[in-house]
């Protein structure tokens, strides 16, 4: 079985998954769009939280061979929340932005509203949430921390009604400590990437399975 | 002297004294200090003890999110009244909740 295989295995039905970059050379990040990727080709249905440019997201998934556009407006959905902050509009299918004048408590009561709205759209049950990267939210507001927690209680209250698949966090320890701190509360299973001998590696730090080491990439 | 409910806890340092209080510092979130006092508060629960807990610094639905997650079963013991929260963090951010005993 592959790693990103063996990594969603550890993961409770609609539990949460945290992956953490712990070491910046590890490219956790690249694993978890891995992950991102099999769902996809798999034909799952996955609604992301973007914290970081499109393009940024939409080069880094090229590297690992996924092409979003393929998926976009599909089985992929994405709240582009950087976009929103800093108005760059994007008119791709499948891509949500929140409108006007948004600071970190007006951003929580638009998200609260527009959640509202999707969720009774359609339905979503069986659905996967991934965000890319969660420590993005560092870059968007005053009050990181605080933003980040009411987005959590948002998510609980929300979510009460959807019957989830699972949830994917991607952080990146050294660019929010403080976010990913939170991430072992809120998480049953964490997987922090570290470069260990050369080797990259994911270590199970929470979660039924703790201890076991994943080799991400082949180990190269 | 009270129990730890952490028998090397009990053994080591000879149980808690009365009236007592106790710092868990986590010094780094890995080492999983606030899973020691879950367990503590899960295991005073069942044994029918009366627990106040004082929530800071999470939204109530994070922090019920964490009882779940450690096998506490919150809104039961809430609503037998032998568990009780002060939600600072809900009164300064006004996030309300309609459970009985917060």
């Amino acid at each position: 079985m592959n790693a990103p295989k063996s990594a969603l295995q550890l993961l409770p039905e609609g539990g949460v998954l945290s992956l953490i970059q712990a070491d910046l050379g590890s490219n956790g990040e690249l694993f978890s769009l891995m992950i991102l990727r099999d769902l996809l080709e798999e034909g799952e249905n996955v609604f992301m939280f973007l914290y970081e440019p499109f393009r940024v997201f939409e080069s880094n998934s090229k590297m690992i061979g996924l092409n979003v556009k393929e998926y976009l407006g599909k089985n992929f959905h994405v709240l582009d929340a950087f976009g929103s902050v800093y108005s760059i509009p994007r008119n791709e299918n499948g891509i949500y932005q929140l409108s006007g004048y948004l600071d970190d408590s007006v951003f929580v009561i638009k998200l609260k509203e527009w959640g509202t709205k999707i969720l009774d759209s359609k339905e979503w049950d069986g659905l996967w949430i991934f965000t890319y990267t969660s420590t993005g939210i560092c870059k968007l507001f005053r009050r990181p921390y605080l933003v980040y927690r009411m987005i959590w209680a948002m998510r609980e209250l929300l979510l009460s009604k959807v019957k989830t698949n699972g949830t994917i966090l991607t952080l990146s320890q050294p660019e929010c400590p403080e976010i990913s701190n939170i991430a072992y509360v809120t998480s049953d299973v964490v997987i922090e990437t570290h470069v260990i001998d050369e080797e990259r590696v994911g270590i199970v730090t929470k979660g039924p399975n703790e201890g076991k080491t994943l080799t991400l990439f082949g180990g190269s | 002297m009270l129990s730890w409910e952490i028998p090397e806890l009990d053994k080591e340092l000879g149980g808690i004294l009365k009236q007592s209080f106790i710092l868990i510092h986590e010094v780094d979130p890995r080492a999983r200090g606030k899973d020691i006092l879950l367990h503590i508060l899960r295991e005073k629960l069942k044994k029918d003890n009366l627990v106040g807990y004082f929530n800071i610094s999470y939204p109530l639905h994070v922090l019920m999110r964490a009882f779940e997650t450690s096998g506490i079963n919150a809104r039961e013991y809430l609503k037998r009244g032998n568990f009780t929260i002060i939600d600072t963090f809900g009164s300064f951010y006004d996030v309300i909740s309609d459970l009985e005993g917060i």
